[in-house]
């Protein structure tokens, strides 16, 4: 596949050298613009303030092009910045501001005048007024207490802004500015403002104007900027492309795109604003096979452009998603490390049809991930089985085993399903598209958010056997369910460990419902304008405008986790008899340290992920109930939605977890999404595949995620593409749901920790997304490490 | 219900037959070679074997073994079994806790077997996989064996088998029939050759080789010569057992595997010596060389080097 060098790399290879060259650093001239912006336009409702500011913005903002850039632009004033959404978290910043250069999670370097921007222009006017403020303030008491002793993550969404959507890309590329302005024009001609509610819809299309304003002005500046290098330039041929590129952004996102290079152009400068709005993670571009398509047919067809030189382009804009870093607080840090933007780009499925939409940009995205491997974007595969041809699950095959944790696989008829269990029709489901990690979304209809909060499930074992308490803080964290050594049957301890899962979801679910509240003045004018019916009902993405609103996604961790001690249980204390509950809480109280037996007694019992039979009927149990729970609750927005994704959750929630019946020792990490346990999945990648399929994954229609890792003899095989694809078939016919693959062997990984100098750009499947593996944290590192090495499939 | 001592079950297996495959081993076999690389395989019965990285130095095995087998190596301080006292009590695995002293070996009924078979049918429906009987030797176990290949192919299971083709002709033709294909060795074409170094005279095998030829699936054999310096890498070794290969009219493929040495820990396990603890293994361009006088002729199967196929033939 690396055989032919194609003559552009060279350009691509010096973009990406540049990037990872560069040190991550706090941006914060967006956030001092913002923070002027809103000064200015006190006394107007918040989203034309928010609107008002975000056009400052993209007035007054640097505006850089760096050499060799054929596709432009930038949310912030530096290459590699993170920036900091001030209306809904400046906060966080205050409390880091010592520590973010160098805290051990995605530092950022802090400048001193960034700092003094901070301290006199920021804070003094923030103070007070941030929704993170408002949501330490409001969040429900028990939630807190399970929040502070580690058994629910609840804090990530008012830590940063919206994102975990797909915008409307499509509609910027093919209407431009222009297009959504008229509709807004439409709209606002039938309003009233004499009618009861027509105030605040009039209210919003102003804001929107004023937004997309903002976005063609900036496009402008990018052009002015173009046109004054190519003034100073001697080269003939930089100049040349500096000319496209002004005559280029004086077209899009303004009007509608015309040709392959108009379209990424513009989408690009469309991310970019989403950004500036409010910094988030998961802003996903989502099915660009699809959209992108018919540009790139016209163009090859009219001679405007060839296949060469539209890879080039597809293959500066991989480069330009890997610029961003996302911001965020140190803690929330942990559970995504790796300043993962999570721009989930996809290719593959069906059509509106449901027939086969593989075309030749799918395989040109492929071969991008293929030839930039950079951590972004995130590339996923809809490989729809009975549709999509062998050619393309051969290609898909082919840039897993070249190592880069790209494609995450995903099975197609799988998502189509989640996306009509959350009550979406399914000619609409068959557009559905991988969202951050491997949520499940709709360009321009749906909102929510994907991954609202997590629950912790080896803390839901661990408060069973010690009665709601926390080993670690030894407080009464959570409900009591009862002495388990008053526990005469196993079905009374499974009880007990359900319900309190089910006080931690619950808890999970009423953070949310807060959160929601306190949201619904967080508005984002520039995400919503590309959401059709946020036009047609004059009402903001946040309020609820989308064509589908949903309630938000609560994930699952620990999976493996919780079947393990359960069947550790059953096995030792109620069936075998080999040790009494009063001996197993000693062990575990003493993280195993003299109890060597116990200790191997729970090692020796049944393990998830070896496709056994007793324990497969346990976790089919289990988890058809969890989805039943959770389905049982109803935002304003919407039924709530199930998932089971750690990003890197399962590292800091494992930390807050003694020891577990499951042979577990103390403040280890939890297994990662459906994953078995580290280093207990004893026979295969068959036997893996087999177990997580006893997980009802259609129904955590937020997603299911399975790491497998392969090692490196795994790519030397003659016959090992043409059997992955039949294991990735056999995926498919098992209804799981994801799987992305580690090709790294683990020796090199241990050399990578040791010797970081060495392993620079060495990319790594962390959960959901692909990181450098020498800028994630230590136990991060340890945790892939220790994740077993299949070589099966050799 | 049939018991069968069965080694170990190995799931979506690509190197053992078409497609994905679940491998059976059967535990025990009649032949030593000198070069095996499975010496947990030669006995019949459950045996014990030793992780040393996993031994703590707790003594327990010590305290329980009723026939001294074991002490402790005053140079390593690693656990030391004397295979001459030890009788495969078993009682030294039974109380170690920290998975050290562990066992070969699980008797299972054919259903068992079947369960653990059927667990991957996801796997051969797409791969054009299906199971494989390997060993030791697959036909000191017929009577198993032959009910489990029914009971799969009255599951519609693709049946495969690596055998060893020694015993009794009687044996090898109940099984036979009921593969699809199968791996036969020929190790060595000399009988005195052959008798040093794997302990039997090769007749019968060459034998049973030729009448199964008579019985199989078209196109149903792959003769496997694993590859031993000045063992049987001479040409005129190569050469006879291609010509013997070419006598027989249903070898679609003569696949050469380079010795290796991934068998060298399971002898240290089971403090058992190894004939060829010494030989470096074999790369796979040396093999190449030495299966040059072979290119010169053309063949009517696959020439086949460590998986994959040699051009020009």
């Amino acid at each position: 596949m690396q055989a032919e060098r194609k003559p552009f790399m060279d350009r691509i290879d010096r973009l990406k050298a540049r990037v990872l060259a560069t040190r991550p650093e706090m941006d914060l001239e967006d956030a001092v613009i913002l923070t002027r912006g809103f000064q200015e336009s006190e006394g107007e409702m918040h989203v034309i303030q928010k609107a008002y500011a975000f056009r400052k913005q993209c007035r007054e903002k640097s505006v850089k092009i760096w050499d060799d850039e054929l596709i432009v632009g930038n949310a912030g004033s530096k290459q590699r910045g993170g920036l900091l959404s001030v209306d809904t978290c400046w906060s966080v910043l205050e409390e880091e501001l010592d520590t973010i250069s160098t805290r051990p999670y995605d530092p950022f370097y802090l400048t001193d005048e960034d700092r003094k921007a901070f301290e006199e222009i920021i804070r003094p006017y923030w103070k007070g007024r941030s929704t993170y403020e408002k949501w330490l303030v409001q969040c429900p008491k028990e939630a807190a207490i399970l929040r502070d002793c580690g058994a629910v993550y609840i804090n990530r969404k008012a830590v940063r802004g919206f994102g975990e959507t797909t915008a409307g890309y499509e509609t910027i590329i093919k209407d431009g500015i222009e297009g959504i302005l008229a509709h807004v024009d439409r709209v606002y001609a039938t309003l009233d403002i004499t009618v009861a509610g027509d105030y605040e819809k009039m209210t919003y299309l102003r804001a929107v104007r004023l937004a997309a304003e903002g976005i063609c002005d900036l496009a402008d500046r990018y052009a002015d900027e173009a046109e004054r290098l190519a003034g100073l330039t001697e080269d003939a041929a930089r100049k040349a492309e500096l000319m496209q590129i002004a005559e280029t952004c004086r077209w899009v996102p303004r009007k509608p795109a015309r040709t392959f290079r108009e379209a990424i152009q513009g989408l690009f400068l469309y991310q970019c604003c989403l950004i500036m709005e409010q910094n988030a993670a998961s802003y996903n571009p989502g099915r660009l096979d699809q959209y992108l398509y018919p540009f790139y047919k016209a163009d090859v067809a009219a001679g405007r452009l060839t296949p060469d030189e539209a890879q080039e382009l597809l293959e500066c804009l991989w480069v330009k998603f890997s610029e961003q870093c996302l911001f965020q607080d140190a803690v929330t840090a942990q559970f995504s490390a790796g300043y993962p933007m999570f721009q989930n780009v996809c290719c593959g499925g069906v059509d509106s049809r449901g027939m086969d939409a593989v075309n030749d940009v799918s395989y040109m995205m492929l071969q991008a991930t293929a030839d930039v491997q950079l951590y972004q974007p995130s590339l996923s595969v809809r490989y729809n089985m009975a549709k999509n041809p062998d050619r393309f699950l051969k290609k898909v095959a082919e840039v897993i085993k070249l190592g880069t944790g790209f494609p995450a696989f995903h099975n197609d008829d799988v998502g189509i399903e989640m996306i009509m269990n959350k009550g979406i029709p399914m000619k609409e489901a068959f557009d559905w598209n991988p969202c951050g990690c491997v949520e499940t979304n709709l360009a321009g209809k749906q909102r929510c958010y994907t991954a609202y909060a997590d629950y912790n499930l080896g803390a839901a074992v661990e408060y069973a056997l010690l009665n709601g308490k926390s080993r670690k803080y030894g407080v009464q964290a959570s409900i009591q369910t009862g002495d388990p050594r008053t526990f005469a049957t196993y079905e009374q301890f499974e009880q007990a460990v359900r319900e309190q899962i089910m006080w931690e979801m619950k808890m999970c679910v009423a953070s949310s419902h807060v959160n929601d509240d306190i949201c619904m003045e967080r508005t984002c004018p520039v995400l919503s304008m590309t959401f059709a019916d946020c036009i047609d009902k004059g009402m903001d993405y946040a309020t609820g405008g989308a064509k589908y609103n949903l309630g938000n996604g609560i994930d699952a961790i620990g999976v493996a986790d919780v079947v393990n001690s359960l069947i550790a249980v059953k096995k030792i204390v109620y069936e075998d008899k080999t040790a009494t509950m009063e001996e197993l809480l000693a062990a575990l109280d003493a993280d195993f340290a003299g109890y060597d037996r116990i200790k191997k007694l729970c090692d020796d019992a049944p393990k998830y992920g070896n496709d056994d039979d007793e324990v497969n009927e346990l976790t089919a149990d289990l988890f058809s109930f969890l989805a039943d729970y959770m389905e049982s609750f109803t935002s304003r927005f919407g039924k709530m939605q199930s998932g089971i994704l750690p990003v890197s959750g399962n590292t800091p929630f494992g930390m807050e977890v003694g020891a577990l019946p499951s042979g577990r020792r103390a403040w280890k990490p939890l297994a990662d999404g459906i994953s078995p346990n580290q280093g207990t999945d004893t026979e295969g990648m068959g036997a893996v595949l087999k177990s997580t399929a006893f997980i009802p994954q259609a129904r955590f229609d937020q997603g299911t995620l399975l790491n497998l890792k392969l090692d490196t003899s795994f790519r030397e095989r003659p016959n090992s593409t043409r059997e992955l694809m039949n294991f990735l078939k056999s995926l498919c016919s098992l209804h799981v749901f994801h799987a992305q693959f580690n090709v790294i062997d683990t020796e090199t990984l241990i050399d990578a920790k040791v010797h970081p100098e060495d392993h620079d750009g060495m990319l790594v499947r962390v959960a959901g997304y692909t990181a450098y593996f020498t800028e994630l944290g230590g136990e991060v590192q340890d945790d892939i490490i220790s994740r077993s090495s299949h070589s099966k499939i050799d | 219900m049939k018991k069968a001592m069965i080694l170990r079950i190995e799931h979506t297996s690509i190197s053992d037959g078409e497609g994905m495959r679940t491998v059976v081993f059967f535990k025990g076999c009649p032949l030593r070679c000198a070069w095996c690389s499975t010496p947990e395989s030669h006995n019949t019965c459950r045996e014990v074997y030793y992780k040393k990285e996993r031994c703590t130095g707790c003594r327990r095995c010590l305290a329980v073994c009723p026939r001294g087998a074991l002490s402790i190596s005053p140079e390593t301080g690693a656990m030391v079994r004397d295979p001459a006292k030890c009788v495969q009590c078993l009682a030294c695995a039974d109380a170690c806790l920290y998975g050290a002293m562990r066992v070969y070996g699980r008797e299972m009924t054919v259903r068992q077997v079947m369960r653990e078979i059927e667990k991957d049918a996801v796997f051969y429906f797409h791969s054009g996989g299906g199971v494989t009987l390997s060993g030791g030797d697959v036909l000191l176990w017929t009577d198993f064996a032959e009910e489990l290949l029914k009971e799969c192919l009255d599951s519609g299971i693709d049946t495969a088998a690596e055998l060893d083709l020694f015993g009794p002709w009687e044996n090898a033709a109940r099984i036979i029939p009921l593969l699809s294909h199968f791996f036969a060795d020929v190790k060595l074409m000399d009988e005195e050759k052959h008798r040093r170094w794997t302990g039997q005279s090769n007749a019968g095998i060459l034998e049973n080789l030729q009448r199964a030829d008579t019985v199989c699936a078209p196109g149903a054999i792959r003769v496997r010569v694993p590859l031993i310096r000045g063992v049987n890498d001479d040409a005129e070794n190569l050469q006879k057992t291609a010509e013997f290969c070419a006598g027989l009219k249903n070898v679609s493929a003569l696949e050469i595997l380079p010795y290796h040495r991934l068998g060298t820990h399971a002898y240290e396990q089971l403090f058992r010596p190894y004939a060829l603890a010494d030989e470096p293994r074999m790369l796979r361009d040396e093999a190449a060389e030495k299966l040059a006088c072979l290119r010169e002729r053309h063949w009517p199967f696959a020439l086949i080097l460590d998986g994959e196929e040699l051009a020009g033939n």
